[in-house]
């Protein structure tokens, strides 16, 4: 008996270590292979969903950004019937054939809808059918909808960035892809990590401001309606820093619905992207150049009583024989012959130089995708008549931002400032990561700005161009153009296609605003002064309102109180 | 004394095995605890994270829904600028300005 208990307890006794080494063994040596076999079981990815960074206006408003969509998969082999595609045609749209290809070809994944709209997904979600999942992705949406689509432009279906800000500064907005471990069960039901960490990327802060912003559109698609215009461009700048404060092009498109754009042209961003010959708006940089250079005064006269005048063999005439004209009333009445003779005075060598001073046929580097330079001939290029042309604004291309740049020298006083969009980029943290700094370059004196910003003033007065530009508290100083189109087909002008524009700054003598409107194809009337001059006042009118600018006449309608100290002490001890 | 001790060593050994067993079971318990502790965890993550999807949706909508586009077009037109006619611009020392206009009493 006593010998049968000692061998089971030997017997017991093997067992037991037998068992601790192997345990010493798992453990110990073979540690690692196990537990790596274990991680592979219980560890596994997940992708973390990357959201791009958010696009604001300059008082924080949100203009674009990123939330999360659903996108609609099958997998084709594991599709066992008809029903179920028939069934999702009920939701979406479906190539039954090419499911069916896919299926033959035993391929296990394959794309219905991405980004499927919520409503959509709970509908087909509730159908529990087999072969058919979601997966997560991220998706922008522009809140604002129409509003500034040609400024922020739009990303493809994989969140890269396809036109305007979202492509230009794609490098800062898209967030890179990254993913995860989760510790799962063995039923693969996710336990807690801890880890909540967002993939985000930049935010971008820009120069333009929503309420502005609207009223430019709101007044530009007035336009287009009553002129039946074939397309419009607004550009609202600060003349002193460059920055854009509204930049609106028509037609247009709303970047949250892009499947519905039937004409790709309209994406483009014609404000940067389209030439046209700018007409009398070019006359500035003439009428600079030669007070600048000091060859003709605000005084100085030319006779225009002709109404025409012969360059090169080429006659130009003026809208209406004028007489003799002082060089303010030459711009003021918009004379191409004054213009002309002024140019002739000044040469072609220094007219040209002044052009370039300008920066025209060159980018202006805005910091916006397909952008062009616009075209201006070398004076060695310059045809007999071009002397003739170019002063008044034809053989010359330009872009709506390069004239209004040109008009911001005038109202700031003579510099050439960089137009720019993004003021800030801010890390997902908060952190600046880019702070815009503003570019100027002295062109013309101080004195010539300032007697160009009088001539220009004069023109919204009785007897200039635009008296339909006249703001009711306000000085107003611009200019029109009114220029007829080229037409390639026949290799001259068209008679019935013109470029209506008028540029301009607000106040005049403290100017806030630097404007351009630029009408195509205006039916009917096509001057400047009618077509455009009036979009510029209904815009200033509201944006100066929005702006909290107060009017000329202010203070003597008794609308400004100024507090000094002595009147704020006597304010505090009469509470008191 | 010896029965005694031969006693006191099976009530000991008892004890011994009993607090084994306590621990054992506690390890376990404790262990389940935490492993349904991270279920929880893991499921109110996936609510704050649905909650943070809500939210970044009501915002997108409300700043669609703010936007001067809808305030101007739905009916009353709630945008209106000043008449710049009507506005008094005060300059001076912030601190010391009156800050409460009457515009209802005349002058």
């Amino acid at each position: 008996m006593q010998k049968r208990l000692i061998l089971l307890k030997i017997v017991f006794l093997v067992c037991f270590v037998s068992i601790i080494f192997r345990l010493g063994l798992i453990m110990f040596v073979e540690h690692e292979a196990y537990f790596s076999k274990a991680k592979l079981q219980q560890v596994k990815k997940q992708e973390i969903i990357p959201k791009r960074g958010n696009i604001y206006d300059r008082t924080g408003r949100e203009l674009a950004v990123s939330l999360e969509k659903e996108s609609l998969f099958i997998d084709p082999a594991s599709v066992k019937s008809d029903e179920t595609i028939s069934v999702l045609k009920h939701y979406i749209k479906v190539d039954t054939d090419h499911i069916i290809n896919q299926a033959e070809k035993n391929k296990r994944f394959l794309w219905l809808e991405r980004k499927v709209d919520h409503s959509v997904v709970e509908k087909i979600k509730a159908l529990k059918i087999d072969g058919v999942g979601f997966v997560t992705e991220g998706a922008r949406f522009y809140p604002k909808g129409f509003l500034a689509s040609h400024l922020l432009g739009f990303v493809n279906v994989d969140e890269h960035g396809m036109e305007g800000l979202e492509r230009y500064y794609d490098r800062y907005l898209k967030a890179e892809k990254s993913s995860k471990s989760v510790l799962t069960d063995a039923r693969g039901k996710k336990l807690s990590d801890g880890d909540l960490r967002d993939v985000k990327g930049n935010n971008i802060f820009v120069t333009i401001d929503e309420g502005l912003q609207y009223i430019v559109e709101k007044y530009l698609d007035e336009a287009i309606k009553k002129w039946h215009a074939s397309s419009g461009t607004v550009i609202m700048m600060d003349p002193f820093t460059g920055e854009i404060l509204a930049l609106a092009n028509r037609p247009t498109y709303d970047p949250n619905s892009l499947k519905s754009i039937k004409d790709i042209g309209i994406i483009r961003n014609r404000a940067i992207t389209d030439l046209y010959e700018p007409g009398s708006t070019f006359k500035i940089v003439t009428a600079t150049a030669a007070l600048e250079e000091g060859i003709v005064k605000p005084s100085t006269t030319f006779d225009c009583s002709q109404g025409y005048i012969e360059v090169g063999g080429k006659r130009v005439k003026d809208a209406h024989k004028q007489g003799v004209l002082t060089f303010e009333e030459v711009i003021q009445k918009s004379s191409n012959v004054g213009t002309i003779k002024i140019a002739m005075m000044l040469g072609k060598e220094k007219l040209y130089h002044y052009i370039k001073k300008f920066e025209f046929g060159e980018k202006t580097g805005i910091d916006l995708p397909g952008e062009i330079s616009g075209y201006v001939r070398p004076t060695q290029k310059w045809s007999g008549t071009s002397i003739g042309a170019i002063p008044i604004g034809q053989e010359v291309a330009v872009t709506a931002i390069q004239i209004l740049r040109a008009y911001s020298t005038i109202a700031n006083g003579g510099y050439l400032v960089k137009p720019f969009v993004v003021s800030e980029i801010h890390s997902p943290e908060g952190n600046i990561l880019y702070k815009a700094v503003i570019h100027r370059e002295r062109v013309v004196s101080e004195k010539t700005a300032r007697i160009m910003r009088e001539v220009l003033k004069k023109v919204t007065e009785d007897g200039g161009t635009a008296t339909a530009a006249k703001l009711d508290g306000n000085n107003v100083a611009g200019k029109t153009g009114t220029a007829q189109k080229y037409n390639p087909k026949t290799g001259r002008y068209s008679k019935d296609s013109y470029v209506s524009s008028f540029v301009g700054f607000i106040p005049a003598d403290n100017p806030r605003i630097a404007m351009i409107v630029v009408i195509h194809d205006p039916k009917g009337i096509h001057y400047g002064g009618v077509v455009a001059a009036p979009v510029f006042k209904a815009i200033s009118d509201g944006a100066l309102a929005y702006l909290n600018v107060p009017r000329d006449d202010a203070k003597e309608k008794g609308l400004v109180v100024t507090f000094n100290n002595e009147i704020s002490r006597n304010v505090t001890m009469a509470r008191k | 004394m010896n029965t005694s001790v031969k006693k006191n060593s099976y009530i000991m050994h008892i004890v011994l095995i009993i607090l084994s067993l306590c621990t054992i079971f506690s390890i376990l318990w404790i262990r389940s605890n935490v492993i349904s502790l991270e279920y929880r965890l893991s499921n109110l993550e996936d609510k704050k994270k649905e909650i943070l999807r809500e939210r970044r949706m009501l915002l997108a909508e409300k700043s669609s829904l703010t936007s001067f586009v809808r305030l101007d077009n739905v009916e009353g037109h709630l945008l209106v600028f000043p008449d710049r006619t009507k506005v008094v611009y005060i300059y001076g020392n912030p601190e010391n300005v009156v800050k409460v206009v009457n515009f209802n009493k005349k002058n």
